[in-house]
């Protein structure tokens, strides 16, 4: 078979693993990038600081992985829920004696 | 924000400014103090030295970056003089030894798809919305967030909370954008990790 075009096969997965853990990640190409890599630098992926290498590599990882996909959206979900904490604002009377000392220093400067 | 009327002596102006900063100055002297009163009385002695200063005011920084390092200041003087450590005496400090956000063992350790889940992640878009209670969620959060380590804390609060830039973070902090993000990655993680504890005894309840 010496003219035989070699195609390499994806990698096979050990007989003792559950069948369910194939389905985890099916990227194949175990090469373009692990999910452990793409964890590592999500932070820098989401704010827009990686390179378009690692970038272009980052998206062919997660046009595949489920689990990474979801990984992804529950950061963001993160991100999203922790910009919606509701913000204490200052009871009125607080906020009437801050204005109240505003007034005073107003008052003093000018006669000064 | 209208830094003529302010010195002029507009009462909106100021009323206004109040209503934009205080929740942040808050959030941000909380970290600083031992106690919530302390806290309080920090954004106060805050606000007094701004109008004290905002004549000087130049305008090289944001008026709420400016307005945030006078709070940083005062807190630090108050910890100071009362002996009590800081966050940012060390930025490494807050690095939790350099332990990855997510635990190895939840990636396969050998084998072609070594690095790869062990086992799979959510899609919480899933959990049917009213299980979900929105409040519960969120105090989820907030309850984590108020358990980081305190330069985490302040990053994800500036950033996410209140929804500063790098730049901005960068500046009233003192730190390079790549310890920010470090403190950023953390901080999400640990949140993130809060919330998936909370989503899998919401899918037990089934």
């Amino acid at each position: 078979m010496e003219n035989a075009v070699i195609i390499e096969d994806p990698p096979e997965l050990p007989d003792d693993l559950p069948p369910a853990v194939q389905a985890i990640c099916q990227t194949g190409d175990v090469e373009e990038m692990a999910c452990a890599e793409l964890v590592d630098r999500i932070t820098d992926y989401l704010e827009g600081v990686l390179g378009p290498e690692v970038t272009l590599r980052l998206n062919n990882h997660l046009a595949t992985c489920d689990s990474c996909e979801h990984y992804v959206a529950q950061l963001r979900t993160v991100i999203r829920t922790t910009g919606s904490l509701p913000s204490e604002q200052l009871t009125e009377e607080a906020e009437d004696q801050l204005v109240d000392i505003y007034r005073q220093w107003i008052a003093e400067r000018d006669s000064e | 924000m209208d830094l003529l009327a302010l010195r002029r002596g507009d009462e909106t102006a100021f009323r206004e400014l109040v209503r934009d900063l205080n929740p942040a100055l808050l959030r941000l002297a909380v970290v600083y103090s031992p106690t919530r009163a302390v806290a309080e009385e920090t954004v106060q002695e805050t606000w007094i030295a701004v109008l004290r200063g905002i004549d000087g005011f130049e305008g090289r920084a944001t008026l709420r970056t400016w307005i945030c390092r006078i709070l940083i200041n005062i807190a630090r003087r108050r910890a100071a003089s009362e002996n009590r450590t800081l966050p940012f005496s060390s930025f490494a400090a807050d690095d939790e030894d350099g332990q990855p956000v997510i635990p190895p063992e939840r990636f396969l350790q050998s084998g072609p798809y070594a690095g790869h889940w062990a086992t799979p992640v959510h899609d919480w878009a899933e959990i049917p919305e009213s299980r979900l209670l929105q409040q519960e969620f969120k105090g989820v959060v907030a309850e984590e967030v108020a358990r980081l380590p305190p330069t985490q804390r302040i990053v994800i609060t500036l950033r996410d909370v209140e929804g500063w830039s790098t730049e901005e973070v960068c500046e009233l902090l003192n730190i390079e954008p790549g310890n920010q993000r470090v403190a950023l990655h953390r901080a999400r993680h640990r949140v993130r990790a809060a919330l998936e504890r909370y989503m899998s005894l919401k899918t037990a309840e089934r």
